[in-house]
């Protein structure tokens, strides 16, 4: 597959394109990380936040790809990778380049941000699987009528008491979580 | 302490701020109240962050995509061998060719007809039902399994459901520990007598206010589960709160009728249906 299509792969959410994304790209973001420090595991949260991020980019009315696609990613990796260690280490971090890669740094994170992002849609994820679509349906904004024949529900008003309670649950497991407190904004 | 109906009124508001659609003098009330209780502000921005995060279903589902690739990783891309590309692929044929005409060419000595006798039966498609052992089991209504059979004794119905796979062991979240089951044993297989299998869910649960308060919810989905419809529905019974390690003990002694295949259980709290342990089973 082109490099050019795993963009539009990660914005159409084709499986096959990202699968085959990964089986090419993954293993210089394993070198970058292990080499730096880090684990397989670590490398795989860094790859998936790096595509979350990229997808995000690709959204915006502006945004065209400058580079080669697996620069532009191995760039947020890079740079994902040193806020990580960085913010651990509370000291500044200089990561060596790839021999193959070169880190484009322009591409700034918000690592905040992008871990809090990730803590919602674990805390999302635990939630039993009919609490998971109705919030899914309530964000996507549909209407209490629309939720409640969705669901399956009685009534608009079950509909509305059962999204505050999974609502609750959701902000309680947030909440709960150690990392919760360094995540928030002023 | 706030009631339910307070946190629905406070949800209710929050949203419409949100929203833009409070009543004028709400409005201000509202932006009064962001202005100097910290804490309140702090909690609109996170139910505005959870609404901006959320609004994108296609990004939900690219993060579940990527959750999915990443624990069953694809293998790695294979050199790059090009040169080698047509030869190669004309020997693998050759070598198919070969095989095959070694394998499918008739035997003089051909096999007998199957008899009746070795013909397996298939037991005729029941209605699975759970009865309960005789002892003090909550007599809470036991939702029925639809008329048509849960899964055929095919390949399909032993195929992992990625969904439940992604989620296997304890989900629960607590500082007191993790929610375990004793029985049964990930993945164990029961072989089924006259159609039934006698399973015996048994486990522990941190003991924290959630379970005393939400009394929990066993269950049973086949591996072609979709939108969270289960097969059964029951109620173990919560005993045994253990002072020293904070836990509660519970169980469900359960005989099930159920075809051959694979099978997912999930334990819930029952009133908001809150995960707290996943696990799977098979019935030969």
């Amino acid at each position: 597959m082109k490099e050019i299509n795993y963009l539009s792969a990660i914005v159409s959410g084709d499986r096959s394109g990202i699968t085959q994304m990964y089986a090419a790209l993954f293993p210089a973001i394993r070198r970058l990380v292990q080499d730096n420090g880090g684990s397989e595991d670590d490398a795989k949260d860094v790859f998936q936040d790096a595509v979350i991020v990229l997808y995000e980019k690709a959204q915006k009315p502006d945004f065209q790809l400058t580079s080669k696609f697996s620069t532009l990613l191995y760039g947020v990796c890079h740079n994902l990778w040193r806020s990580r260690r960085q913010k651990k280490s509370n000291s500044e971090l200089t990561i060596p380049d790839d021999a193959k890669y070169i880190a484009d740094d322009s591409h700034e994170i918000d690592l905040l941000q992008i871990e809090r992002n990730k803590l919602f849609y674990k805390a999302l994820r635990h939630l039993g699987k009919d609490c998971q679509i109705l919030l899914e349906l309530f964000f996507q904004k549909l209407s209490m009528n629309e939720i409640a024949q969705a669901m399956g529900f009685a009534s608009e008003g079950y509909a509305r008491v059962r999204k505050s309670q999974c609502k609750d649950r959701l902000v309680e497991l947030i909440k709960s979580d150690a990392e919760f407190p360094e995540l928030q904004t002023a | 302490m706030l009631t339910l109906m307070d946190n629905l009124d406070t949800n209710e508001r929050i949203e419409q701020y949100l929203r833009g659609t409070l009543p004028p003098e709400e409005q201000l009330e509202m932006e009064a109240r962001l202005a100097t209780d910290s804490s309140f502000r702090a909690e609109v921005e996170l139910h505005r962050q959870l609404h901006e995060e959320f609004a994108d279903p296609k990004k939900l589902q690219l993060r579940d995509l990527l959750t999915d690739v990443l624990k069953n990783p694809p293998p790695p891309s294979p050199a790059n061998y090009g040169w080698l590309k047509w030869p190669g692929i004309l020997f693998g044929l050759l070598l198919l060719g070969g095989l095959g005409w070694y394998w499918l060419a008739p035997d003089p000595e051909s096999a007998q007809p199957a008899t009746q006798e070795e013909i397996k039966s298939i037991p005729p498609a029941k209605e699975p039902i759970a009865t309960q052992e005789k002892d003090n089991t909550p007599t809470e209504p036991i939702e029925k399994t639809p008329e048509h059979p849960i899964a055929h004794a095919d390949p399909a119905a032993y195929t992992p459901n990625r969904d439940f796979e992604n989620r296997l062991g304890s989900m629960i979240r607590s500082s007191n520990g993790t929610a375990e089951m004793s029985s049964p044993a990930m993945g164990a297989s029961f072989k089924a007598e006259n159609g039934v299998v006698k399973i015996n869910f048994r486990g522990t649960a941190p003991a924290d206010a959630d379970t005393a308060r939400f009394p929990l919810a066993l269950k049973i989905y086949d591996n072609r589960a979709s939108s969270g419809k289960s097969l059964l529905r029951l109620l173990p019974i919560i005993s045994n709160r253990n002072a020293s390690n904070g836990t509660w003990a519970f169980s469900s002694a359960q005989r099930l009728r159920l075809r051959p295949g694979l099978y997912y259980f999930t334990l819930e709290r029952q009133l908001d249906e809150d995960l707290i342990f996943v696990g799977k089973f098979r019935v030969k």
